[in-house]
Order: C-alpha cells, then sequence, then structure tokens
C-alpha cells in the first residue's frame, strides 16, 4: 500500500504528462481502498492517493517529509534534473509575507479619503495631521525595514518613538505610499504641500511632473487647483477670525508691478497689495466674526474668476486758478 | 460705489523745522562702541558672532509674533488719485471692522505723499484723524542707503568696495543706490567696522598705558561674557566713560584732517543707519524718532525730497 502512495504521490514531482484519470479509475478498480486528493495549491501538479484507512494526521505526517523535497520545476525541467528545495521555508516565509501584507492593507484604509474643507487648512498640514495618512501598522514596518527601530516591536498597533528626523522621513514614506496606493485619488498633507511649494519655488511644471510620476508630489493639475480653491477662500474670507477686535493693528500698502514682456512694452500690470498685521498678544480672546464665508469651493476649478476692483472715486471739485 | 469728496489741495497744519546733522553726534554709538572695541580685544574676532546676531542676544526687548493676513489686490495703478482714495477707504473698512478707533497705515514714499495730500484735504477730517500714516521703516532705510552711496560713490567707496571684493563691479550701482538693500547694508557694516576699527587704534594710542590695559581687560570681560545681561549692561556703562573721551578724539582729528572729518561724517551716517535698524527690531520709539530727526537734514542735501517731508 505504501508503494504504492508513494509512486502516486511521487507523480508530482516530475509533472507527468501521461493520462493520468486513466491510471486513477485503472488503480480504483483494482484496489477499492484507495483515494485520491486533489490539492488546489499549484506547486501540487498531481493527485495524492492513499488508503481508506489512513487518517488525514497519519497522510501529513506521513506526507511533510516529502513535501520538504518539493519545489516548482521549469519548463525545461526534465525528470532526472529535480532541483531539491525547502518547501517549508519557502511557503512560511510566503505565508508570513501574505499575512504582514494583508494586515498593512486592512490599515491603509484607516486613512481619510478627503479633507474636511477644500481647500485644506493650516492645521491639515501640521505633523499630528499628517499622521492621520501613516498608520500604526505601516508606520511600524516602514520603521522597521528601514532599520530605524532596533528593538522588536512589543505592540504592533502601538506606534513606535523615533527622533523628529527620522520620524519625519518615515511619515513622508507613509504618506507616498498612501498617494501610491490610492492611485493618487488620496492626496495626503505631503504630496499637495510639496507640489505647490515646487510649483511657487520654480515654476516649472516639468519638475511637478516628474516628481509627481514617482509618487512624492501631487499633480500640477492639483496642485493648480489647490493654489486656486486658496485664492477663493482668501478672496471670499474677509478677515480672518483669528484677528482680534480692538487690538491694535496696522495696515502695509505698497505697490506691485508684474513685469509681463508684452511686444509694445506697455500694458504691463501695475497693482496695488497690502497686508494687515496685529501682533499676537496673551489676553482675553475677541475673535473676529464679521464677514465669514462658508460657501463651498470645488476642487476642480483650475483658474480663478477675474474679479472687478471698484474704486472710490476722488472728486476733486472746480479747480481753482493761481492768484 | 462710495466717493470721497475733496475740493483743494491742504498742507499739514504745522510744520517744525529740522536741525542741522552736524549739530549733535549720531545717537545709540555705545553699542556699536562697545562691540567693536570686544572685537578688537580678541585673538579670533570670529568669536563675537556678526552684528545682527549679536544684538539678537544682547537684546533684551523680545518682541511679541505677529499674525498677517494678505488683503485682496487693487487691481489699479498705485499713484493714480482714485487708487490712493481706494486704499484710505480699505483701511478705514478694516478699522470699522476691527473696531478700531485708529489704525496705523504703513507706505512707501511714492504713496505716502499722495496719502498726505488726500488726508489733508479730507473735509470731514475722518482719514486725518483716524488713518495714522507711516513711512515704512524699509523704504526710508533704502532711501536712506541711496543718500550714503550719493555722498560717498564717487569718494572712494565704490573703490573700496570693489577693490576689497565686498561688490562686484556689476552690483555697484544696484548697491549704491540702495536698491539691493541685503548687499549694501552687508557692505556698509563691514566697511563700518573695518574703519570703526582704525579709528579705535588712533584713539587707544593716546590714551595712557594704565587706561590702554584697563580698557583692553573691559573688552575682554566683556567679549567673554556678553550673552549675560547683567554684565553686559554694566560693562557697557563703564565703556561709556571711553565713548565720550573718543567722541572728543574724533572731533580733535576731523578739525586738523579734512580726510578724517570726511570718513567720519560716514561713520557717523552708517553709525545712525545701524541704530536706525536697532530701535525698529527692538520697538524702541523714541530712538526711532531720534534717527529719523538726525537723518531729515540728509533727505534734503541730497534731494530725497519725499523722504525729507
Amino acid at each position: 500500500m505504501w508503494d504504492i502512495f508513494f509512486l502516486c504521490s511521487s507523480c508530482f514531482y516530475v509533472n507527468i504528462v501521461y493520462r493520468d484519470n486513466r491510471l486513477k479509475d485503472n488503480l480504483q478498480e483494482k484496489i477499492p481502498q484507495l483515494r485520491f486528493y486533489k490539492p488546489t495549491h499549484s506547486q501540487f501538479a498531481s493527485l495524492i492517493c492513499y488508503s481508506s484507512q489512513l487518517t488525514v494526521e497519519d497522510l501529513i505526517e506521513r506526507l511533510s517529509p516529502q513535501l520538504d523535497n518539493v519545489t516548482t520545476t521549469d519548463d525545461d525541467t526534465t525528470d532526472d534534473d529535480i532541483p531539491p528545495a525547502n518547501l517549508s521555508l519557502s511557503s512560511g516565509i510566503k505565508l508570513e509575507f501574505r499575512h504582514v501584507s494583508d494586515l498593512v492593507n486592512r490599515s491603509l484604509s484607516s486613512v481619510p479619503k478627503q479633507y474636511k474643507t477644500w481647500p485644506p487648512v493650516l492645521e491639515d498640514f501640521s505633523l499630528d495631521s499628517c499622521m492621520k495618512y501613516s498608520p500604526t501598522e505601516l508606520y511600524n514596518l516602514i520603521a522597521c525595514i528601514t532599520g530605524l527601530m532596533k528593538d522588536v516591536v512589543a505592540d504592533p498597533y502601538v506606534r513606535v518613538d523615533l527622533p523628529h528626523d527620522q520620524h519625519l522621513k518615515v511619515a513622508s514614506i507613509c504618506q507616498d505610499i498612501i498617494y501610491i496606493w490610492s492611485k493618487g485619488r488620496i492626496q495626503p498633507p505631503k504630496t499637495l504641500a510639496l507640489g505647490l511649494t515646487l510649483r511657487h519655488l520654480t515654476g516649472n511644471k516639468r519638475v511637478n511632473d516628474i516628481l509627481s510620476a514617482l509618487g512624492h508630489a501631487a499633480s500640477y493639475q492639483i496642485s493648480l487647483g489647490l493654489e486656486t480653491a486658496l485664492a477663493m477662500s482668501q478672496h471670499e474670507q474677509g478677515l480672518p477670525p483669528e484677528f482680534q477686535l480692538t487690538d491694535a493693528a496696522a495696515v502695509c500698502w505698497d505697490n506691485i508691478d508684474f513685469s509681463n514682456e508684452t511686444v509694445s512694452g506697455g500694458g504691463t500690470a501695475h497693482y496695488v497689495n497690502g497686508i494687515l498685521l496685529q501682533p499676537i498678544t496673551q489676553g482675553p480672546v475677541t475673535p473676529n466674526t464679521a464677514s465669514q464665508s462658508s460657501a463651498k469651493i470645488s476642487k476642480s476649478v483650475r483658474k480663478l474668476p477675474r474679479t472687478v476692483t471698484w474704486l472710490v472715486l476722488l472728486i476733486i471739485g472746480n479747480k481753482v486758478p493761481a492768484k | 460705489m462710495a466717493s470721497a469728496p475733496h475740493n483743494r489741495k491742504q498742507g499739514p497744519s504745522q510744520v517744525r523745522p529740522a536741525s542741522l546733522p552736524e549739530a549733535k553726534p549720531p545717537p545709540g554709538q555705545l553699542s556699536e562702541f562697545t562691540y567693536v572695541n570686544m572685537k578688537n580685544a580678541v585673538q579670533d574676532a570670529t568669536i563675537i558672532p556678526p552684528w545682527t546676531d549679536f544684538q539678537k542676544e544682547t537684546s533684551s526687548n523680545v518682541q511679541p509674533m505677529t499674525r498677517i493676513h494678505y488683503l485682496p489686490l487693487i487691481l489699479a495703478p498705485a499713484t493714480e488719485a482714485d487708487t490712493i482714495a481706494t486704499i484710505l477707504h480699505r483701511t478705514l473698512q478694516i478699522a470699522d471692522q476691527l473696531k478700531l478707533d485708529r489704525i496705523v497705515a504703513v507706505f512707501d514714499l511714492a504713496i505716502y505723499a499722495k496719502i498726505q495730500e488726500q488726508r489733508w484735504s479730507d473735509r470731514h477730517k475722518v482719514y486725518l484723524d483716524r488713518i495714522i500714516p507711516r513711512l515704512g521703516e524699509f523704504h526710508t532705510t533704502m532711501s536712506y542707503l541711496g543718500v550714503i552711496g550719493k555722498r560717498f560713490g564717487d569718494g572712494g567707496l565704490a573703490a573700496i568696495w570693489t577693490e576689497a571684493d565686498l561688490v562686484a563691479p556689476g552690483s555697484l550701482n544696484a548697491t549704491l543706490s540702495g536698491k539691493q538693500y541685503n548687499r549694501a547694508m552687508r557692505s556698509h557694516k563691514v566697511l563700518f567696522e573695518a574703519l570703526y576699527r582704525l579709528q579705535l587704534q588712533g584713539f587707544i594710542s593716546t590714551l595712557s598705558e594704565d587706561e590702554q590695559s584697563q580698557l583692553l581687560s573691559l573688552s575682554e570681560l566683556l567679549s567673554a561674557n556678553y550673552r549675560d545681561s547683567d554684565q553686559y549692561e554694566q560693562g557697557s556703562q563703564t565703556m561709556s566713560q571711553y565713548l565720550a573721551r573718543f567722541q572728543h578724539h574724533k572731533s580733535q582729528q576731523s578739525d586738523s584732517n579734512p580726510t578724517y572729518r570726511y570718513w567720519n561724517s560716514y561713520m557717523e551716517m552708517v553709525q545712525t543707519l545701524l541704530t536706525f535698524t536697532r530701535a525698529s527690531r527692538t520697538n524702541n520709539w523714541d530712538l526711532h524718532l531720534e534717527c529719523v530727526d538726525w537723518m531729515i537734514p540728509w533727505y534734503f542735501a541730497y534731494d530725497r525730497s519725499h523722504y525729507s517731508r
């Protein structure tokens, strides 16, 4: 019986190509006690044949030393050229790998899908907010595989403590992974900030495109949309609520000229811009709630509609000739 | 659309005559006198930080943080009358929103002059009472840098800067005129310190040996302990005795040597420039006014009519 068993079980080592269905029928006809099992795993290309008197535990116990010698074979492998390999180690690593990737993958779905408001506000770019896009399991895994974490994790669900500079780097990598995982649909704060910063520093679309293609920055279109939304929100907001009533404030006005290259040299932009300043004082807070806009800004708007600036007319009156 | 009625141009009600620049020494000299003495005393002058860092470390006046908000652009040229009226109108709107009786408004020289014209012409005196216009320190300094550049550019300053590789020949004009602010400030600080050291060497040679060693030991003590505010304050007070004698020495030298007098006037002008910067950054209003008072005659002398007003 055991000879038959090993005869059959050895079949999957060599990828036998003859008609095994016929062999199975012949065997079953001659030895009715035989049982056949076809594993679903692709590693096992053939049937396992065993006696009906054999229990499952016995079967596994008997089979395990044989399985240790099982490995995948290339197409050109002959019957005599069977490379021995350690199946249990390989499958163990694969199982662990699968388990870890499943664990981390599940954690990715916990990140926020979008910001509470568009455009995101200053708090959304704080390090604490960025950590919402760095799930603990992913963060610990990155810290582990980059060698930043020396000790074994006591609890994988508790974020490891890293020095600030390393913490920033790991959080950055986590946000890159989220961006890639969501196929660019979720833009973590790092990708938005990097995209907009590149646009402001270089004004170069190609630089933005390269870093976006590498998964580090949001796309150029998203950067344009963010910039437009920031301008619209600023325009509609009026005075921000942080400015305190009755606290001394100062405004600064200055001309701002853009050196547009027109054909004639005329028609260049000469505007006036201003800033409002107020010292941050300690004490009772009286927030300004004068003109807060709650209008929703669409994420798809890429261009700021031109607004008309109404000037106050200066009426001088009749000219008085010199005496 | 609101309108601001004005009938005729009106000047300021009172004009105070400015004093001549030579009448009094530039304000706030003790800090620079102490600073250069300290640098002179130590073997390696780099252990004393540059002027700006030194001021930061010795200043006890820490200013509060400021919140900033960008106002909407006014899409019109800055110097047109309607734009100026709009600036005044919007400034007043902000003051109303923040429930402020008065609001400070800062301008550069071109806008400031036109703002004042409209304020003085305001019949209802709303702008006059509620808006306090100020010339920005940055533009004031830029204009003053232009004055210094005009006075000393052809008198050897341009040659010194280019020979010493402080300023590249291509950047010289913009630096002298004050348009390149950072480069001009740095170049003036370096030359000021170099000339100050030469002046000090001449002054120290007139002191007795005891006084020389006393001044040296005081400078060494200060250079080792300048981060301790109490010791720095105390040492500076002792240093002020030497400063009075240094002033006397400089005036004597100026009387006898025209070249010394010429470059001493450069030192005094840069001294005021540094004091003005310090006054602005430490929120020292009295010192600020004192500096402006000292600078005004120079604006007149070098045709900077907007700032001299």
